[in-house]
Parts: C-alpha cells; sequence; structure tokens
C-alpha cells in the first residue's frame, strides 16, 4: 500500500493490497458496533470513585453530552464511509482519497474502530504492543491484524496533518 | 470608642471562601497511539508540541496526567472534547 500527500492537501492510499482493501471496507461498521464498548467510549465524567461528584452530575452527563458524542462518532462514519466510496470495486488496484478536511474524521473512526475491536477480543497489552505477529489463521489473529493496520494507517494521518 | 456591640460573629471557612478549581486529569489507555495523545493536546488544550509530549509521556509512565486547571464549566468543556477525542479523562475538584 502507498500513502500520498498532495499539494491539495488531500491524502491518497493506493496500491492496496486486497486483505488490507477489505480491512478498510469494514472500518465504518466495525466502529459503529458500540454497544461492546459502549462504557469506554461514552464516559462518565468521573473515576468510578469520584467523591466530587453526584449521581445528578452524572445523569446530566449521560442526557447532555453523550447524544453530542454519538452525533459526532456518526457523523465521522459518514465521512469516511463517503472516501471509502466503492473501493476495491474497479478493475485496477484499489485506492482511496482522503480529504484534508475529512481527517479528523478518520482518526475520530480509526479509533472507535479500535476500541471496539479491542473491548471484543480482550486482547492484552504484549499483543496490542505489536511484539508478536498475530495468528492470521484464527479470528482472533485476524482481528489483531485489523488493530495494528488501523493504528498504522492512524500513525500516517497524525504525521501528514501535523 | 461608639460600637455598642457585636451583631454577628462568623467563622469562615476558607475552603467555602474561595471556589475551589476542577483538575481535568487524562488517564492512561492501551489503545490510544502516542502520537495520537499528543496531537490532541495540542488541538483541545493549545499546548506548544513539546509540552503536549510531556503529558503524553507523563500519562504514559504515571498512568495519568494533570492537564488543566480551572472552573468547572470550561473543565467539563474540555472533557467533552477530550471525550470526542476517545482520549480517558475525568473531572476532580481539586485538594486545598
Amino acid at each position: 500500500m502507498r500513502f500520498r500527500r498532495y499539494s491539495s492537501n488531500a491524502f491518497e492510499l493506493c496500491d492496496i493490497h486486497p486483505l488490507f482493501v477489505e480491512l478498510l471496507a469494514d472500518l465504518p461498521r466495525a466502529a459503529s458496533r458500540h454497544e461492546s464498548a459502549r462504557a469506554r467510549i461514552y464516559q462518565d465524567p468521573v473515576d468510578a470513585d469520584g467523591v466530587h461528584a453526584t449521581g445528578e452530575d452524572i445523569e446530566d452527563w449521560r442526557e447532555h453530552v453523550h447524544p453530542e458524542l454519538e452525533r459526532l462518532f456518526a457523523d465521522s462514519r459518514e465521512k469516511v464511509s463517503g472516501d471509502l466510496g466503492d473501493l476495491g470495486a474497479g478493475k485496477g488496484s484499489a485506492r482511496c482519497m482522503i480529504s484534508r478536511a475529512n481527517t479528523d474524521a478518520w482518526l475520530n473512526v480509526l479509533n472507535q474502530a479500535r476500541l471496539v475491536i479491542v473491548e471484543e477480543n480482550k486482547f492484552s497489552e504484549r499483543e496490542l504492543s505489536g511484539a508478536e505477529s498475530p495468528d492470521l489463521s484464527t479470528r482472533h489473529g485476524l482481528s489483531l491484524l485489523k488493530v495494528h493496520f488501523y493504528a498504522h494507517l492512524q500513525e500516517l494521518l497524525v504525521e501528514a496533518a501535523g | 470608642m461608639s460600637q455598642t456591640g457585636v451583631l454577628t460573629d462568623v467563622e469562615t471557612r476558607d475552603e467555602d471562601a474561595i471556589a475551589r478549581p476542577w483538575n481535568v486529569i487524562v488517564h492512561n489507555d492501551p489503545v490510544n497511539l502516542m502520537s495520537y495523545v499528543t496531537m490532541v493536546f495540542q488541538r483541545v488544550l493549545g499546548f506548544p508540541r513539546d509540552r503536549a509530549t510531556r503529558h503524553m509521556l507523563e500519562v504514559h509512565h504515571k498512568g495519568r496526567s494533570l492537564v488543566w486547571t480551572g472552573e468547572r464549566e470550561r473543565a467539563e468543556s474540555i472533557v467533552e472534547q477530550l471525550h470526542g477525542y476517545l482520549l480517558l479523562a475525568t473531572l476532580e475538584q481539586a485538594e486545598f
């Protein structure tokens, strides 16, 4: 896969391996499976032992802030889905253009997906550190590859957008 | 002297006289990338890169970093923005 940055402030992913095309195409769907990671994605504003917050504070937060976050996350997924378009549908090698205006949406969706997949698979810190190659013959290993691939994309975008 | 008597005599508590500020704490988690956390600190808190990096490393090595202190409404707004970037962040009332 190649990652290009253009003077027009757009980014391009091209020459994408078919396996990574699948992982990219799955990104918005993976990012939307919030139920398994709901407590992590929609946090309360205090620690579990937050002695300074009342139940009312937390209820207010859930009532007012969480819906705004849901809108932000859904909007980001929509933008990324738009950029992905018909990725891989053409005859040539797969490519995807990312407008600079959508960089934050991509970073957000990549993070949503990684959080969801990590919660679903309960990866160890050692697995997440990349110390071992994932076993691609298992669903667990494929999911770990997905987490690493999305992290790699995040690194590229953070560096390019910085 | 013309004073005729004490009308009120209340002992004040210093912590009531001064609004206690709120701290914004960012916590470590194994998912967020170091470069991403640094970028978020720059964007949300306006930190220059070296300060953002210092706080990111504090989160990474010590498990948490106090990134902002001040009045509650602004602290809540910062935590909301950090949650929007999916960082682990909480509010704590500062101790005297």
